[in-house]
């Protein structure tokens, strides 16, 4: 039990220090009058996700990396709270088009970034697996 | 404590999360204020802003939300503010500092 803890605990300190740092170079660099670093690091994260765990599945990887990396690191590094609170501010001011567009385009995309990800893990194992 | 007619208007930014002594600047400058006997302070917060370095601040993003700008406006007459500037100036490490005139209409509280 502390080995799983410890595990979640280092990917997630990896995966929320990278999003904290990352999130917010881009940011800065990006603009600021959408939470567009919030998708990117959603989407992104959905992407390892799907390949990842195609990955792990197909090669029987150890279950601790599972924990450490699907659970801790992705886990934290993606956020569904930030998305919600973010796109709640946009409503806030009004901006329906950018609400919306958060709401609904990290959802879709989301679900065809992981289905990417899945894709290249497959691809990379060389075919047919689910 | 009165004042009237021509006063100076101090207005001070600086970030919420700026310190002074284990507790927050803007805190610690109104407090100081008040101790110099200074007529009166008041601290707004900001919802954005940047400042020297570019940085954007705004409660609309969640990584840039946490050190919004803060802002504290004190009135007084120039004598007062003058002597309370060189304190500031040691407190306020990073931020912006502007003193304009300003014509005080009304100044009144309950006489306890």
């Amino acid at each position: 039990m502390l080995r799983t803890a410890l595990l979640i605990g280092l990917g997630g300190f990896v995966g929320a220090n990278l999003r904290y740092w990352l999130g917010g170079w881009i940011a800065q660099k990006i603009g600021v009058l959408f939470p567009i670093e919030t998708m990117l690091i959603n989407l992104s994260g959905s992407f390892l996700l799907g390949l990842f765990m195609t990955l792990a599945l197909h090669y029987t990887w150890a279950p601790e990396w599972r924990q450490a990396i699907a659970i801790g690191f992705i886990g934290s590094f993606t956020t569904y709270s930030t998305y919600e609170y973010e796109s709640l501010r946009l409503l806030q001011e009004g901006a329906w088009v950018k609400a919306g567009l958060n709401l609904f385009g990290s959802l879709v995309l989301g679900l065809i970034a992981v289905i990417l990800g899945v894709a290249l893990g497959r691809l990379l194992i060389g075919g047919t697996e689910p | 404590m009165r004042i009237e007619g021509q006063a100076k208007l101090l207005r001070i930014y600086i970030g919420e999360t700026d310190r002074w002594h284990g507790q927050p600047l803007y805190m610690a400058i109104l407090l100081k204020a008040r101790e110099m006997g200074l007529a009166g302070g008041t601290v707004f917060r900001g919802i954005a802003g940047y400042g020297a370095n570019s940085v954007i601040h705004t409660a609309n993003i969640l990584r840039l939300s946490e050190d919004l700008p803060v802002v504290i406006e004190i009135v007084d007459a120039d004598e007062k503010i003058q002597a309370f500037l060189p304190v500031l100036d040691e407190m306020v490490k990073e931020g912006l500092i502007l003193l304009r005139e300003v014509e005080v209409i009304k100044y009144a509280g309950n006489s306890r």
